[in-house]
């Protein structure tokens, strides 16, 4: 009853990845494997390394049967997303099907390190069996045990020192060596969207086009008037209006490499204290330019100096600090673009000239941009009677990820309501108007604080922008 | 697991609470008996106004896992005196001094405690305590100067805040004590400069917000008189605060009488000079908000509960005092009425707006509804009907009005009723 359902919605919006997945799932649930399989092609076909279908169908494989070509599916998905964690648990419970124990814990342990929520103690339990065994047998002079669940005793023998696991552990652990592609896999921005699928935001649209995209571009007439293409931008303001989406635009308009760092990666780097790592990614940079760097949430790695208790976490900001002057090698057309919804964390230090000296205010979005926004985020989804304007006027302070929430509000419950009809219920003006009055605007909390430190704290007016934008200062 | 607790501490200790919770989350929901990871999530949401009462409940959890951790007991106390609950956490702190006698930060949170008391000579103590312990402990300093502070004892605190400023001339706490010491000592102006300084160094501490807008206030002498006596019943214990108010009443009241008996006159001259005593300690606060309204680049300081508080106060009596003198001069009751309800109504909202306590909104704010509609609908009834005599219903709320803002001023001192941010 359930899957017919999510079938009938699957039927209106075909290339939705996240409903096939669904439906693939469910179908699994009620072994219809190659209707499973189906599905989880069909994932593939859209975006062909999307890790959750290919483990899927390394699933539908093992339960047909087939597990030796799952396992080789398997290993090809953790070598392309490395951080998929439900890959690495399939791959262990086959490889421990297979006997491999040894091999079995590794991956195990990957998957749960990487995924704690994995943690399955019987697994772990029959890994330790299956390892324990392999002891014991060998106590008892390598005695061949009756091979109870098929072929699944070869693992008893295993040797540890086993060529194939010490790959498996450079891949992880020698991160110092990690080659240039390596490296572009982690930090490659892919140019998968432009500035078409942004709402608004034209100002900062053209902001970027100036002081980005056409010095890139036209490095050599810069030059000519004794501009350079690179340096640093920064864009600040309030969180969910879309500094995260715009820089991922540019990657996607820029005719250059892209390398995007996130806050994870740039607390990996704070928690192993690995300067080296910071200055490995700004090398790839430079051998790679024209480029642009992209720090998101940047102020968590050029955080205030005064605020770090241990000096270790100052040598991190400092080896920053001296990448962006380019003491270690020319920062010619290396362009260093940082988002933060945080300014005032920032060490001053980074507002200097030659550092982060252009500086974009990035606004919730006006009347017409969330007019905009509420198009682009109706778009292929089964709506009826929306009307953009009036929810613009509705939603009066709302981000783009308040305006998000509302709509994923809308749509969980018609889906729900879908379920239970096995019908496609299309989200109505109804239905988001309601929303909106459950989702908080969140843009006013950020512009209170915002208005303190614009009052007391706008040295070489920094926050200008934030005055002019609540009307303090014309 | 020791990864996301890892992260979650970075985050934190860059503000990042909620991304930090989430990390702590994670570790707890990883392993659910991991100490560190709710003494961790604790800690993040300790600084988080609203989000106390959780703090409390995870911290217990940690006390309920390892009892015999000092700084369990110790960070409970802490989080205790923020919520407000003294007693409880001196409970707390002397549970954790009981398990680490040595330890400094046992003795600060010690102080604070006393200090959310309003025992202010223990606090002194404590701090002391905790300093001897670890003289690099700017908390305990700021907590001495505090606890000197409110004893009066200004000299010694002027000391105790130029040591603190010398040791963290970057600390927010440290420029907002020297403001608050500035303030006692009647220099509004430097206060000022040590309010913006701490703002400027930290923004978001509300606290320094706060004294800036008293800074402002008292640029008149007006309220820099108030600030006196505010800081002298302060000083004294909560007891002798009681017998102070009640000793002044019957004070009046037999001064009245023998006055009386000389002449009619004098004994109104002293009822009507204690009335607008009474009225002045109450009322200060919300007209020094209104005067603050009418300068632009003041004014922005102010939240919008602020100014609310200023407009219904200030302009409220101010407004009330035009009607009434109106309704005199025509003899218009409408003007009367509303004059009454404008006019009375500057009392609960010098209770209602900036309250912290909720049962003291909902009475305050009941009495304020009550004197601002009852005053229209009366005065619009009364405007109707041209009528030159108050009706019997209209003289009836006005003697409800009086009685009702005389009730105020004694209710108004009950602290349930009554809270005021800690400063
Ligand atoms: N202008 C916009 N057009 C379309 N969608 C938007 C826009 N702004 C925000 N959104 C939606 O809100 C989500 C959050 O935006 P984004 O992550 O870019 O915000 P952010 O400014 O980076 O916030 P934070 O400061 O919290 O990192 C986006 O994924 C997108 O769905
Ligand atoms: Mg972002």
């Amino acid at each position: 009853m359930e899957l017919d359902a999510l079938r009938t919605a699957l039927a209106a919006s075909p290339d939705n990845v996240p409903l096939l997945l669904l439906v693939a799932n469910a179908c699994i649930d009620q072994f219809s494997l190659d209707e499973a399989q189906n599905y989880y092609e069909r994932v593939i076909a859209l975006d062909p390394r999307q890790p959750e279908a290919r483990t899927g169908i390394a699933h539908v494989l093992n339960l047909k049967g087939r597990g030796s070509e799952a396992i080789l599916r398997l290993e090809q998905v953790c070598q392309d997303s490395p951080r998929h964690a439900p890959a690495w648990m399939l791959r262990a419970k086959l490889i421990l099907a297979e006997g491999n124990a040894t091999e079995a814990r590794s991956h195990y342990e990957q998957a749960v390190a990487l995924d704690p929520t994995l943690a399955d103690a019987d697994l772990v339990t029959r890994i330790d069996q299956a390892g324990g065994r392999a002891d014991s047998s060998r106590r008892n002079g390598g005695r061949i045990r009756p091979q109870a669940a098929g072929d699944s005793q070869a693992g008893a023998y295993y040797d540890p020192d086993d060529e194939n696991e010490e790959e498996d552990e450079d891949f992880f652990l020698d991160s110092e060596e990690e080659s240039d592609a390596e490296m572009e896999r982690e930090f490659v921005q892919k140019a998968d969207i432009s500035f078409a699928q942004v709402g608004g935001m034209d100002r900062v649209k053209e902001d970027i086009r100036m002081k980005i995209l056409y010095p890139m571009q036209n490095k050599d007439l810069f030059a000519a008037y004794g501009k350079k293409a690179g340096g640093g931008v920064l864009l600040y303001g309030p969180p969910g209006c879309g500094k995260t989406l715009i820089s991922r635009a540019t990657a996607g308009e820029i005719k250059a490499k892209f390398l995007s760092i996130g806050l994870h990666q740039i607390l990996d780097m704070w928690i192993g204290k690995s300067e080296e790592k910071l200055h490995e990614i700004f090398a790839l940079a430079r051998r790679n330019a024209p480029c642009v760097l992209f720090f998101d949430e940047v102020d968590a790695l050029a955080a205030d100096r005064k605020d770090m208790r241990t000096s270790a976490g100052r040598t991190l900001i400092n080896q920053f600090l001296a990448e962006m002057d380019g003491t270690s090698g020319s920062n010619d057309g290396l362009l260093v673009l940082g988002a933060t919804n945080a300014p005032w964390h920032l060490d001053s230090a980074f507002l200097r000239p030659g550092r982060f000296d252009r500086i974009l205010f990035v606004p919730p979005p006006d009347e017409p941009a969330r007019e905009e926004i509420i198009r682009l985020l109706s778009e292929g989804k089964p709506t009826t009677g929306i009307d953009a304007a009036a929810l613009a006027r509705k939603t009066k302070d709302f981000s783009g990820a308040d305006l998000k929430a509302v709509f994923d509000q809308s749509i969980e419950s018609a889906l729900t309501e879908a379920m239970k009809t096995g019908k496609i219920v299309p989200v109505t003006q109804k239905e988001l108007l309601l929303a909106c009055k459950q989702v908080k605007p969140s843009t006013r909390k950020w512009f209170e604080s915002a208005k303190n430190y614009a009052l007391y704290a706008n040295q070489s007016g920094f926050y200008d922008d934030i005055l002019e934008y609540l009307g303090l200062k014309k | 697991m020791q990864d996301y607790i890892l992260r979650g501490r970075l985050l934190r200790e860059q503000g990042r609470y909620p991304d930090a919770e989430a990390y702590f989350r994670q570790a707890i929901g990883a392993s659910p008996d991991q100490v560190e990871a709710y003494i961790e999530l604790a800690l993040c949401l300790l600084p988080q106004e609203g989000r106390r009462r959780e703090a409390l409940e995870i911290i217990d959890r940690c006390i309920q896992l390892e009892p015999d951790h000092a700084f369990n007991h110790a960070l409970r106390s802490l989080i205790l005196s923020r919520l407000a609950r003294g007693r409880d956490a001196s409970a707390a702190a002397d549970q954790a001094i009981g398990l680490d006698p040595d330890g400094s930060f046992n003795h600060t949170v010690k102080a604070e405690a006393m200090l959310v008391q309003e025992k202010w000579k223990d606090a002194e103590m404590a701090a002391r305590k905790a300093l001897a312990l670890d003289s690099d402990n700017t908390s305990a300093r700021n907590l001495l100067a505090l606890a000197l502070q409110y004893q009066g004892r200004n000299v010694e605190a002027s000391v105790a805040v130029e040591t603190l400023l010398a040791d963290a001339p970057d600390s927010p706490f440290a420029h907002l004590n020297a403001g608050w010491a500035c303030l006692r000592s009647n220099d509004h102006q430097q206060a000022e400069v040590h309010f913006r300084e701490s703002l400027r160094l930290d923004a978001s501490l509300d606290a320094a917000r706060e004294g800036l807008i008293e800074s402002f206030k008292a640029r008149s002498w007006l309220y820099r008189l108030y600030l006196r006596y505010h800081f002298f019943m302060q000083r004294i214990q909560s007891g002798t605060r009681w017998a102070l108010i009640i000793g002044l009443i019957l004070a009046v009241n037999l001064g009245s009488k023998v006055l009386q008996t000389i002449h009619p006159l004098a004994s109104t001259v002293l009822i009507t000079a204690y009335l607008i005593f009474v009225l002045w300690v109450w009322l200060a606060s919300g007209i020094g908000h209104f005067l603050i309204l009418l300068d632009p680049s003041a004014r922005l300081a102010l939240k919008p509960k602020e100014r609310a508080e200023g407009i219904a106060v200030g302009g409220g009596l101010l407004a009330g005092i035009a009607c009434i003198t109106l309704g005199i001069l025509w003899d218009s009751p409408a003007f009367w009425l509303l004059g009454a309800g404008l006019g009375c109504g500057a009392m609960p909202a010098s209770l209602y707006f900036t309250n912290e306590s909720s049962n003291g909104r909902w009475i305050f704010g009941l009495f304020l509804a009550f004197l601002y509609g009852g005053g229209l609908i009366l005065a619009v009834t009364a405007w109707i009907s041209g009528a030159k005599v108050l009706t019997g219903r209209s003289e009836t709320f006005i003697t409800m009005a009086l009685i009702g803002t005389m009730l105020c001023t004694w209710i108004g001192n009950i602290p349930t009723l009554r809270q005021e941010k800690p400063r």
